[in-house]
């Protein structure tokens, strides 16, 4: 591994980075149009928007922003919001939450875990494989899930997030990192060896319970290999401002929840800035917590229960009123700070909000909160679909559009197979 | 628990290859398919399937055991009558006698025809509770401070249990644990070498020099002696600075801290209030350990003293320490709030000198008010008494001065002996003999050679899942020993079995039925058994649920001033605990005159009498509400979601965990109405409006009255007449066969009456847990037959427990 000569100075959210070159990175990889979009933010309240401050009455592009929204409106000429997308084969309850980028409920993939991969992983598949991190999942997760059918865990920690971004190891730390994967690895293929031969004598049903721990091993083999080959570059540094506070004044960065939302999407903007990774999800927790906001009585979730009860719909507004402000501030982070390319982020990011719950008073799965940003899309407009009975138009669609978008060849998400193309390019 | 796990789409496939005119032929003579068209197919037919199950193509044809899943559930409707439904056409009593006669016989066959051909998943892997019981136990480690699995992710339960195969998923982030995990044992256990020395670190309050002040006062300005004096200013806690310098203790061991200590001015000038201060109480001194590595996770306290007025005590504590951890004494129930706020407000207000920087410090007078003074502060250690530690002679025992291959591979053999829970051949290890002997050859350090083959053992499969291959002869269905063995240390410890257990086992005598059972009261006598109450308690009883949801802290202070959430659950660990131990009948989970206690729980129930904080066995009578699972707090905390109680989760609770017949859920095709619930005042009412709707009554006839007879109990348990808003609590209700019932203690007389149904239930939980896998159609007979011998014979819960080790199931795969 050379060292990287060549270093650069980015300027966004007032803070230095300094930049190894990346150009050595992608020796290997395909030579991208100017305006490639390559990179994918997904944001998801677990518990979803109440659809009355989400979704707008009027249809076009002159809709009056929803109360909830309100904060979202200088970016609305950057933004789209649809009303009546969903995924048909999912029931309500609360594991809808997790089936988000995926659309397809856990119960019914019994026999083919593989159509649990979300939509998240998918592109990281595919634009993940140049940057040290194939995807970034912060904050409560539960809705990114693997090709093997697994519900991937998140990170929850600014300063852990920080420190894996930024903070290169000392010599020591990275030799024994280095004797740990090799260790390790030396380790996987005698337990490999040993998995094939009890495979032989286990009963069916139970070899395909065993066939989870074979892909486990080649996964993590992948992955001890990626590992090895990232440890001697040198991470990009970046200003511990973020999560320390600045020195010229005497403002705490709060790191607890639900405070640290806003350090999380600093962190997001720097990650995809530094080309760490390509690919964010970034969840908000459910749970009943009390909210440490004026005029909060009561835990998030007995909220999300009101019954229509304006005092507790005002309490849950001023919670949701929080989770889209600090969106509007990421999307203008998202504007103003340039990619490597000297493009805003935003143009070669796709950015989603919204959840597979769609209204948490009746647990309900139907008409999704869905807002889409950046991308290169067409923006500005609210678009309402029909419903046939239960279901709306497939969320499918809208992501095999997203998958368009970053040139991939598919025409199919789920079970769905048509696309947005029409409203959106 | 669902019992019937196939329907649907399978339950068409399964039909569909028997072909169409082998049903029709089975139809002639078979009395079922127009039993079923007349009474079932309108809501489970073609157009409507109620519930996701459809039995208009059904017949007596018994082939698949999905088939047969769905013919026990027709036959267990019926002889429930909850099937079909009251407002729908009846049969009569004659016409369903003749069907469940009819149905019996047919199951019957079908058991016979399908044993041991049943489907199940049978291989699981260790979940991180057994992980880390199983870590413990193979190497003697004292697994308090030392957790390698902190980072582990959640196991998913299946059928409420977080120990059944089917649901424990491993993925490549839980693998990565396993790796990092075996190195951290690995670490910890292979200790080869001498003893490590004896460290003594003392500081006392008779020495004048400088090093020997801790934490002490410092007014050191003008060359003046350091105060002498070691005192834990207000809450600052208290440490010996050599430790704290040297980052903690230098190796895991065994070590004493000793300390002698005395409450001084414990009443002074000084208000309660200013200080915030209770002077009434007498003072309590606490020691806690922690690990700078670890970070504030790791703190822990380890005992807490009282320290009387003007007299010395000395206090010693033996404490096993791993690495890197120092302790602290804190003055426990010292003034409140920050050290600064009492320095700049509460001093200066007192002490009109005391003006930083115009005059004296503040910190002169901190002596003026009340103080803990510690006299003396020492730890010793580390002492063993083995050395080398057990965990590591086990496998290591007497190394040679220059250990070679040999013993090498005969270590690592004693290992996965022991690890795979079964003797094991070397042919099957050798790629691990080998991994260890080329590293040692390579990089010529013995010691990390071993480290490295302990590291793959405990990585391997044959470690981390409970395997039970096939037998070689297919005729034999039976476990053997060791498998036997194994099956029972993880129901009753959730931990690999004990040398006495695996001695049974080699000697070949775990099939002799006596020995079984005494290996079973050992165990259940055993203090690993406090696996069973916390895992399968904990997860029948929903106790871990508690805390998910805890009440507001502004209004509900007791909750948190008396930790009252860890004493709901203690009463009914101790509860379950007692019925084990004493073998008392299963009725007593329903209702019984006692329950255990301490104060704090019996303040919040407003039972007197009970003092201290020590949980003790009280009588109570019938007008406390307390006797019975229904009555304890733990229960109806856990039901509630913080803020109010929650009838439609305390119904699902009652009718899953003491009923055994929970609810299906809402099914996923019929869109939820969202609930409106403007104007309306009482939670009865506001589930009527919800039961109106057609789809949701099903069901929610069966769960409500359950739920709004429990309506007494608020949301963190307590008894009331009336509702925060004065409206009386009416907790009369009507069950879905009509029984009249009013308040909990009709829900109780309900389930007395019925005993048949919660020692059913209570069985299938306990089989499920025992073998974790979920129940299937096969598993019948002997839910059967364990619950019939128990109501027959009156058994109590030891003995139901020893029925389930010694049903077909448990000791057959």
């Amino acid at each position: 591994m050379t060292g990287f000569p060549r270093r650069e100075l980015l300027r966004g959210l007032g803070i230095a980075v300094a930049l190894p070159g990346f150009d050595s990175l992608y020796a290997n990889s395909v030579q991208e149009p100017a305006n490639a979009v390559r990179r994918f933010v997904c944001v998801s309240p677990n518990y979803g928007m109440n659809p009355g401050g989400f979704f707008p009455a009027e249809t076009g592009s002159s809709y009056r922003m929803p109360a909830l929204l309100e904060a979202l409106q200088p970016h609305r000429d950057a933004m789209t919001l649809f009303t009546n997308l969903d995924h048909p084969g999912v029931g309500g309850g609360h594991g809808c939450s997790n089936t988000f980028l995926n659309g397809v409920d856990l119960k019914n993939t019994k026999d083919n875990p593989q159509r649990l991969l979300s939509l998240d992983q998918l592109l990281a598949e595919k634009v993940g494989r140049t940057t040290r991190y194939p995807s970034l999942l912060l904050g409560s997760g539960g809705f990114s899930w693997s090709r093997a059918g697994i519900r991937l865990p998140t990170q929850t920690d600014p300063v852990r997030v920080f420190t894996n971004l930024f903070m290169d190891d000392t010599a020591k730390a990275k030799q024994q990192k280095r004797q740990f994967l090799s260790e390790d690895s030396s380790i996987l293929d005698v337990v490999l060896q040993d998995a094939k031969s009890l495979r032989l004598r286990l009963a069916g049903s139970d070899q395909k319970k065993l066939d989870q721990f074979l892909t486990s091993i080649r996964e993590v083999e992948q992955k001890l290999q990626r590992q090895a080959e990232w440890i001697d570059r040198r991470k990009p540094s970046a200003k511990d401002d973020v999560i320390r506070g600045r020195d010229d004044d005497d403002t705490i960065v709060d790191l607890q929840y639900p405070y640290n939302t806003s350090v999380m999407y600093d962190l997001m903007v720097l990650a995809l800035q530094t080309n760490s990774t390509n690919v964010i999800c970034y969840g908000h927790p459910g749970g009943n917590r009390l909210f440490p906001f004026d005029g909060i009585t009561l835990g998030y979730h007995s909220l999300t229960h009101h019954g229509k009860r304006p005092e507790l719909l005002k309490e849950l507004s001023i919670i949701e009123r929080f989770y889209a402000s600090q969106f509007a501030t990421f999307l203008k982070s998202m504007k103003e700070t340039q990619d490597s390319d000297g493009r805003p982020l935003l143009d070669s990011t796709v950015v989603l909000f919204g959840s597979g719950m769609g209204n948490a008073s009746s647990h309900s799965s139907r008409n999704l909160p869905v807002l889409l940003s950046g991308g290169g899309f067409k923006h500005g407009m609210h678009h309402r679909f029909d419903r046939k009975g239960r279901d709306g138009r497939p969320l499918g669609d809208l992501f095999v559009s997203v998958l368009q978008q970053f040139g991939i060849e598919q025409d199919q998400f789920s079970n769905d197979n048509g696309n947005l193309n029409h409203l959106l390019t | 628990m669902r019992r019937f796990i196939f329907f649907g789409l399978m339950l068409i496939n399964g039909l569909m290859l028997i072909g169409g005119q082998a049903i029709a032929q089975q139809r002639s003579a078979d009395p079922l398919p127009s039993f079923l068209a007349r009474y079932c197919v309108d809501c489970h037919g073609a157009k409507t399937q109620k519930a996701d199950r459809r039995f208009d193509r059904l017949a007596t044809d018994v082939g698949e055991p999905e088939q047969a899943e769905l013919l026990q559930e027709v036959l267990d409707q019926l002889n429930l009558g909850a099937m079909p439904p009251e407002d729908a056409d009846q049969p009569g009593e004659a016409e369903i006698k003749r069907m469940v006669a009819h149905l019996t016989v047919v199951m019957a066959k079908a058991k016979e025809s399908m044993r041991g051909n049943a489907g199940k998943v049978v291989l699981r892997r260790l979940n991180r509770h057994e992980y880390r019981n199983t870590i413990r136990d193979l190497f003697h480690l004292t697994m308090v401070d030392f957790d390698p699995t902190t980072t582990f992710p959640v196991d998913d339960a299946t059928d409420g249990f977080d120990n059944v195969g089917e649901g424990l998923v491993t993925s490549d982030y839980l693998l990565r644990n396993y790796l990092d995990a075996a190195r951290q044992v690995a670490d910890k256990v292979i200790r080869p070498g001498p003893k490590p020395e004896l460290l003594h670190y003392r500081s006392d309050n008779a020495a004048d020099n400088e090093p020997q002040i801790l934490n002490g006062v410092r007014i050191d300005k003008e060359g003046r002696k350091e105060a002498g004096r070691l005192f834990i200013k207000f809450r600052q806690p208290l440490g010996l600075r050599q430790l704290d310098k040297r980052r903690g203790v230098p190796a895991d061991g065994e070590y004493v801290i000793r300390l002698s200590a005395e409450a001084i001015r414990r009443i002074s000038r000084y208000k309660d209030e200013d200080l915030r201060y209770n002077s009434a109480e007498p003072m309590r001194l606490s020691i806690s350990i922690d690990s700078s590595a670890l970070g504030g996770t790791a703190h822990r306290i380890i005992g807490e003293y009282v320290i009387p007025d003007s007299e010395v005590v000395q206090i010693e504590h033996r404490v096993w320490l791993e690495k890197g951890f120092t302790f602290h004494v804190h003055w426990a129930n010292g003034p409140n709030g920050s050290f600064k706020r009492i320095l700049r407000k509460v001093l200066p207000k007192y002490n009109q000198d005391a003006l930083y920087p115009i005059r004296n410090p503040p910190e002169m007078y901190v002596g003026s008010g009340p103080e803990l003074q510690v006299m003396s502060l020492e730890i010793e250690g580390p002492f063993y008494d083995h050395w080398p530690v057990a965990g590591f002679a086990r496998f290591f025992p007497d190394p040679p001065n220059r250990p070679g291959i040999d013993y090498l591979d005969q270590s690592l053999l004693r290992l996965a002996d022991v690890a795979y829970r079964r003797p094991v051949h070397q042919d099957e290890v050798e790629p691990y003999l080998q991994l260890a002997r080329n590293h040692y050859q390579q990089k010529g350090d013995f010691w990390e050679a071993a480290k490295l083959g302990v590291r793959a053992i405990l990585t391997s499969p044959n470690f981390l899942y409970l395997a039970e291959p096939q037998s070689a002869d297919a005729g034999h269905s039976g476990v053997s020993d060791h498998e036997l063995a194994t099956r029972l240390s993880y129901f009753l410890w959730s931990s690999m079995p004990d040398d006495d257990l695996r001695g049974s086992a080699d000697r070949g005598e775990l099939s002799d039925p006596e020995v079984l059972r005494n290996q079973v009261e050992r165990m259940l006598s055993h203090p690993r058994a406090t696996a069973f109450v916390n895992n399968f308690a904990g997860q029948w009883l929903g106790l871990r649920k508690l805390g998910e949801m805890p009440p507001d802290p502004e209004t509900n202070r007791a909750y948190y001033e008396d930790n009252l959430e860890d004493a709901m659950r203690e009463e009914t660990r101790r509860f379950f605990r007692y019925l084990l131990e004493q073998n008392r009948r299963l009725s007593e989970f329903i209702d019984a005159d006692y329950t255990f206690l301490n104060a704090a729980l019996a303040r919040h129930y407003g039972i007197p009498g009970v003092a201290g904080d020590h949980f003790r066995k009280v009588v109570v009578g019938k007008a406390s509400h307390r006797g019975g699972l229904l009555g304890h707090a733990s229960v109806l905390t856990a039901t509630s979601n913080g803020v109010e109680s929650q009838p439609v989760v305390r119904g699902v609770w009652i009718l899953e965990n003491l009923l055994g017949t929970p609810p299906n859920p809402p099914p996923p095709d019929i869109e939820p109405l969202e609930p409106d619930t403007r104007g309306v005042s009482t939670i009865r009412q506001l589930m009527e409006k919800h039961r109106n709707n057609p789809t949701c009554y099903e069901c929610h006839r069966k769960i409500d009255p359950l739920g709004l007879a429990m309506e007494n109990f608020d949301h963190v348990g307590l008894w009331r007449d009336r509702y925060a808003k004065r409206l009386p609590v009416d907790a009369s209700a009507e069950l879905s066969d009509g029984t009249h019932i009013n308040g909990p203690e009709g829900i109780k007389n309900f389930l007395l009456q019925e005993p048949e149904r919660f020692t059913r239930c209570l069985t299938e939980k306990l089989m499920v847990y025992a073998l974790g896998r979920r129940l299937s159609f096969a598993d019948r007979d002997d839910v059967d037959r364990i619950t019939q011998a128990t109501l027959k014979r009156d058994l109590g819960f030891r003995e139901l427990v020893q029925h389930v080790v010694a049903s077909e199931a448990f000791q057959s795969k």
